[in-house]
């Protein structure tokens, strides 16, 4: 195989099944196939939502001293990195802002197709560029207040995105930290996928992605009578996806070839058919939502991942209502290496190939250069810098020093390294051992940058499991002064809690994290390499520079964990 | 047709559920901040070495009425706590040197940052409330990672 040929229609599904399914399991397993345990976990979450927006408004400023200055910025982010790591993406499937999300399903029309020009992730990159930045241009961790309007912000935009738009629109192409977790997931243990894959080859129903209907409106949706709204659950992102061409694709059953691999029926060994069939047109939105209301038993994935085709865990909320919904009892929730998600290529459903997806890779270098440039933001290196930038340009705004960090730190410095590796990559290799048709150094860093991935996850996960581990604890006298002040019994606030082991082990579970990301990069780079080139020699060659990168990209952020930390320059910059 | 157990349930909960939130908020309202009572007359916070680093720091407190005169007899207790949550907070209960002076030796910045220092303040007369000064802690020395106090 070349360089080039990563877009060569594959439609073989290699996975195979291993792993344990987390759903056979006694306890566990239990609840998660309860139909109520996503609802449960959103409540909890729910709950301390509601805490954390009123105690941001209306509790004492001092973020220390406010559940909305402690729970946001030192334990949400924490167990996010921390799931991530040992779990799942666990926090979309208790999202609490998918809760009144529900309620506008209900009484909004949400018959609209997501505009095609956003269907993409590139929206997604700017909220997340516009949100790190505001993180420090306003000092969101100092402000319980800000905090607190930020959550109120995204329960308003995800009940009116999914209000009016179909399927999961909110979390699919706007939910900045959605994106930060199908990314990240990428790297955990576990996914969602079917237990058999024979049985989906023998589906005729797709009620994973279409969502279960009583027989009286499935006979109404097999009579083309769809509607807008009954798409929120069923054919919304079927229609989606039939605008890139690829319904048929996504759908078509699957059955054995001859090598024992999953191959789309009647598809030969060629990719999607070049002409697919138009999905179902929709009807009325009126009645759509009569049927939605009635005959609707369950749902099906809302972010258009068809199981049987469903690759890895981007884009997947581990909402489980694929598990609900399918009728045989063949979706699972499996362990797994997550290698293969980060190496490999195929069709996914809902997403492509990565390689034909420059605003994942996008999205991926992103959160992996964001990781390092926010823990920058912690060190004293970045004051003297900033003074340094700030006398030298002119720069007297806060805002405008940190607009240009980021455009150089999350932009400039980014497209520069990944794009002058690619090049590297390119240079080392033996002549005519690539296929130069089709092969940009675009393309070479979209497939790359996920290499990548494990790396920047690690330095997140160095840095927030820093501040949950130092201060994990400051959550007890914070709640027990809450409880006094609404006079309820707490006790003297036990303010000598904080650290969650001793900080002599920070450093060392740091350096860890960091180093163990490190490691699963340039394996990971490695297998994009070897997947690209047949000579191991090549491969090698080829992965040279992006291992260089990788290691290079480490000590940085070895570097960044030796310096002096200061908790960041609020009052005086 | 009279209604069962579980419907009168569900209809007297959604009667209930507005209601505990209302409540819930004008609890959280109340909750406010921790100000005190306005101090009468002036304090003043000062810390040694300026600016100060990492490691002990000297910290007087000095307590003038309206008239200008020293305020001796106070109670003094200086919180330290850092803008970013997370961190345990230092607290020292300042030594009277009369003449207005309230001394702490040796308070402890424990990390480089931006600290806010509150004097908890209650005067002979009862009165109290609460000073609060911001200052810019640097970094002091080399980082040492056994430490994890002064690691990323």
């Amino acid at each position: 195989m070349t360089a080039g040929s990563g877009s060569a229609p594959n439609p073989s599904s290699t996975r195979t099944v291993g792993g344990v399914d987390l759903l056979t399991l006694p306890v566990l397993g239990r609840f998660l196939r309860w139909r109520h345990a996503r609802t449960v976990l959103q409540s909890g979450c729910l709950a301390l939502a509601a805490i954390i927006l009123l105690d941001g408004w209306f509790g004492p400023q001092l973020a220390p001293r406010n559940l909305a200055g402690v729970l946001p910025w030192v334990h949400w982010r924490g167990f996010v990195v921390l799931a991530l790591l040992v779990a799942g993406n666990l926090f979309c499937m208790a999202c609490p802002f998918m809760l009144p999300r529900r309620i506008a399903k209900r009484f909004l029309p949400a018959d609209r197709p997501w505009p095609s020009m956003l269907r993409s992730k590139w929206l997604a990159i700017g909220l997340l560029i516009g949100f790190f930045w505001a993180y420090e241009a306003f000092s969101l961790w100092a402000s319980p207040w800000l905090t607190a309007w930020v959550a109120a912000t995204y329960f308003v935009l995800a009940f009116v995105i999914d209000g009016f738009f179909r399927g999961a629109s909110f979390c699919r192409f706007v939910c900045p930290i959605g994106q930060f977790h199908f990314v990240n997931a990428m790297v955990s243990p576990t996914e969602i996928r079917v237990r058999d894959p024979e049985v989906c080859g023998r589906c005729e129903t797709l009620d994973c992605i279409r969502g279960r209907y009583t027989p009286e409106a499935r006979a109404h949706v097999g009579s083309g009578q769809r509607s807008g709204n009954t798409a929120r659950s069923d054919a919304s992102d079927l229609s989606d996806l039939s605008d890139r061409s690829d319904y048929d694709w996504q759908t078509r059953p699957l059955r054995p070839d001859a090598h024992g691999r999953l191959a789309l029926a009647g598809a030969g060994t060629g990719g999607p058919p070049s002409n697919p069939p138009p999905p179902p047109r929709l009807a009325s939105a009126a009645s759509g939502r009569a049927l939605g209301r009635t005959g609707l038993v369950q749902g099906g994935c809302e972010l258009a991942l068809y199981q049987p085709r469903k690759e890895g865990n981007l884009d997947c909320t581990f909402c489980m209502e694929c598990i609900h919904a399918c009728p045989h009892d063949n979706v699972g929730f499996f362990t797994r290496s997550p290698l293969r998600d980060l190496t490999e290529d195929p069709v996914r459903s809902g997403v492509g190939r990565l390689s034909g997806r420059p605003d994942l890779a996008a999205l991926a270098l992103l959160l992996t250069f964001a990781a390092f440039l926010n823990a920058f933001g912690m060190v004293e290196p970045v004051f003297a810098l900033q003074d340094w930038v700030a006398t030298t340009f002119g720069i007297t705004t806060r805002a405008g020093l940190l607009l240009g960090f980021f455009a150089v730190g999350l932009v400039l410095v980014p497209v520069a390294l990944t794009l002058g590796t690619a090049a590297a990559s390119r240079a080392l290799e033996p002549p005519g051992s690539v296929d130069r048709a089709g092969d940009s150094l675009t393309r070479r860093a979209t497939r790359y940058a996920w290499g990548l991935v494990p790396l920047g996850f690690g330095m997140w996960t160095a840095h927030y499991l820093y501040h949950l581990l130092i201060g994990g604890l400051t959550v007890v006298p914070v709640v027990q002064e809450y409880l006094g002040d609404l006079g309820l019994p707490s006790g003297d606030p036990a303010w000598g809690l904080g650290p969650m082991v001793p900080e002599s082990w920070l450093f060392p579970i740091q350096l860890l994290t960091l180093q163990g990301g490190l490691l699963v990069s340039l394996i990971a780079l490695y297998r994009i390499a070897r997947g690209m080139h047949p000579s191991s020699r090549v491969a090698g060659r080829a992965f040279l520079p992006w291992g260089l990168l990788a290691t290079l990209l480490a000590g940085a952020g070895i570097w960044l964990l030796l310096q002096p930390m200061e908790m960041r320059g609020t009052f005086f910059v | 047709m009279t209604p069962g157990p579980s419907i009168r349930r569900a209809r007297e909960a959604r009667r209930i559920r507005p209601g505990l939130l209302i409540l819930l908020v004008l609890i959280s309202a109340c909750r406010g901040g921790d100000t005190g009572e306005a101090l009468p007359g002036t304090v003043e916070l000062a810390v040694t070495p300026t600016p100060p680093i990492t490691g002990p720091a000297l910290v007087v407190v000095e307590i003038h009425d309206d008239a200008g005169d020293p305020v001796t007899g106070a109670e003094v207790e200086v919180e330290g706590t850092m803008d970013h949550a997370g961190m345990v907070p230092v607290r020292e209960v300042a030594r009277d040197e009369g003449d207005g002076r309230y001394r702490i030796q040796s308070f402890e910045f424990t990390m480089g940052g931006d600290w806010i220092l509150r004097a908890h303040i209650t005067l002979p007369d009862g009165t109290a409330g609460i000073h609060e000064t911001r200052v810019r802690v640097a970094s002091g020395g080399a980082a040492d990672p056994s430490n994890g106090s002064t690691q990323r």
